[in-house]
């Protein structure tokens, strides 16, 4: 079969990503500008500030990617674009930018549902088996999804209330550390030790998950310790909030595991870059020696474009393609994906 | 000299196909839908009169103000044919698109909470800076000059709504286009700053 490449465009949040990829499992190029710098200004992602820095970059990131590529719009098979879920007007920027490629240099356009993204950037480690089982783990999103086959997306678990991320941005905050918060506690946590105890949040259906109430044990027992006059140690506290809330992760993967028995399992967000979370995959692993595993290299578990087109291949190869007036959905649903 | 015109930083889809002079254009009234309306209305126009995208020589944009999301769409399709085929680039202020070729025009835009963007235009030249006023500010201001026809959003100082052929005035202000040296440095101009949104941190 003849080679495909296709050009993918990420913008989903405050990274603006374009990136040429072959056969959905080769890497031909892969450029992201991040907008970190600036959103730690302001604490936080701000939809307004990042749509602007979208527009500047979208351009130069988009020729970075095909002159890096050594491509010509001629070489592509079709133009890649992450519809949603996301930031409106972030999304907004990609999902133009891709409609007017398709259109001037007559490609076929692809439309991509970002989580689809994350969970395919594995096929750049392993082929994907199925049927498969992915951990989404990142600021905005804490699921367990179920593929049977290719293409094909159930989710079987998710958050009740915070995402896994946000627990850790929100944590990171009250123990008055800078913003991207999880990094932080994943680096603090080594130094720490497993202390304080903090409780097991309960949830109806055993793949759910919540984080609220963990977040909030660990603001009661900050109260708790300032009312003794005992003093903090924020990398035991770190460590202890970083042992329960990847336990509990765990504790979910492993009920699934058991009960649908996958072929495959992955990991895959932002969150999967947490090196406690990698270790902690590997070990409890180990007892699953007929079940493959990815975790994915460090690069692609935060937003970038080569994830839309790992993904955006299988779109292609069953000829899911969008009109021009594709519009960009911020609360796409991850279950209609690949769905007529 | 094929130049395609595109403005999208208001409650109209403007489209404008030009070549020695106006060849033909759209204006199509679709506020928040410009997004998904952009390039089948140009494709549309394209089409009807033999163009190839691949063939034009420039895109004439408006850099704002307007609003946010509405500038940054056809901002953004403005740099990503200029960049990706390689032709001029031009910008336009969406006021003074909006005053056109008039004699002398103060151009009104709804800048919502009770501002308005403005602009003051003769024969298509700027008078003074596009800046954003209080409703009682630009009161006060087309008082001051009785003289001035308003378009625009004339409402917002109890006197009627001018919208004018746009597609059609991208071609009168060619003298007044301004050509972008780098595609990529250039982004809208929004008259409001970054940081009114820490409020909202
Ligand atoms: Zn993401």
């Amino acid at each position: 079969m003849k080679d495909v490449y296709l050009l993918a465009i990420e913008s989903s949040c405050d990274e603006t990503a374009a990136s040429v990829v072959k056969n959905g499992d080769t890497i031909v190029s892969s450029i992201v500008s991040s907008q970190i710098d600036v959103h730690k200004r302001f604490g936080g992602v701000v939809p307004e500030v990042a749509s602007r820095i979208h527009v500047e970059n979208v351009s130069w990131v988009i020729r970075e990617a095909m002159e890096q590529a050594d491509m010509k719009y001629s070489d592509l098979d079709g133009i890649c674009v992450t519809q949603g879920p996301g930031l409106i007007g972030s999304l907004h920027v990609g999902v133009q930018a891709a409609k007017t490629l398709a259109y001037v240099h007559d490609l076929p356009l692809i439309p991509v549902h970002h989580i689809s993204g994350h969970i395919y950037a594995n096929q750049f480690v392993d082929p994907i088996t199925y049927p498969m089982l992915a951990l989404v783990v990142s600021g905005g999103h804490t699921e367990l999804v179920w593929m049977k086959e290719e293409y094909s997306f159930e989710i079987i678990g998710t958050t009740q209330d915070d995402a896994v991320g946000e627990a850790y941005d929100k944590v990171a905050r009250v123990l008055g550390l800078p913003y991207p918060g999880g990094p932080q506690i994943d680096r603090l946590a080594k130094e720490g030790t497993n202390r304080y105890p903090l409780p097991k949040p309960h949830t109806e259906n055993p793949t759910d998950f919540s984080f609220s109430g963990l977040k909030s044990a660990v603001i009661q027992s900050l109260q708790r310790l300032e009312r003794r006059n005992e003093e903090l140690n924020k990398a035991d506290m770190a460590c202890s909030f970083q042992e329960a809330a990847l336990g509990e992760l765990w504790n979910r993967v492993e009920y699934a595991l058991n009960e649908y028995k996958p072929a495959h399992f992955v990991i895959a967000g932002g969150v999967a870059a947490n090196s406690r979370l990698r270790q902690l995959i590997t070990e409890n692993m180990k007892a699953y020696p007929d079940i493959t595993y990815t975790i994915p290299p460090l690069k692609y578990c935060t937003d970038n474009a080569a994830m839309i087109g790992a993904s955006g291949y299988h779109a292609y190869t069953k000829g899911i393609f969008a009109s021009e007036d594709l519009g960009a959905k911020p609360s796409l649903d991850l279950e209609q994906v690949g769905k007529f | 000299m094929k130049i395609v015109g595109m403005d999208t930083s208001y409650q109209y889809l403007n489209i404008a196909l030009l070549d020695e002079g106006y060849v033909d254009g759209c204006m199509v009234s679709c506020f928040k839908q410009q997004s998904e309306w952009m390039i089948p209305k140009w494709k549309e126009l394209m089409d009807r009169n033999g163009w190839n995208p691949k063939e034009i020589d420039g895109i004439v944009v408006t850099q704002g103000p307007g609003s946010y999301t509405g500038v940054r769409i056809a901002m953004t399709v403005a740099k990503m044919v200029a960049s990706s085929i390689g032709c001029k680039l031009y910008t336009v202020s969406s006021l003074q698109l909006l005053a056109g070729n008039c004699d002398h025009a103060i151009a009104v835009m709804d800048a919502r909470g009770k501002r308005a963007y403005v602009g003051e235009y003769k024969n298509g030249k700027a008078m003074k800076e596009d800046c954003i006023l209080t409703l009682e500010e630009l009161l006060a201001y087309v008082n001051a000059n009785p003289d001035v026809t308003v378009v625009g959003d004339g409402h917002l100082v109890g006197k009627e709504d001018v919208f004018g052929n746009m597609p059609k005035q991208f071609d009168l202000l060619r003298s007044e286009w301004k050509e972008v040296t780098d595609i990529d440095d250039l982004c809208p101009k929004y008259l409001k700053d970054n940081d009114e949104y820490l409020v909202n941190v």
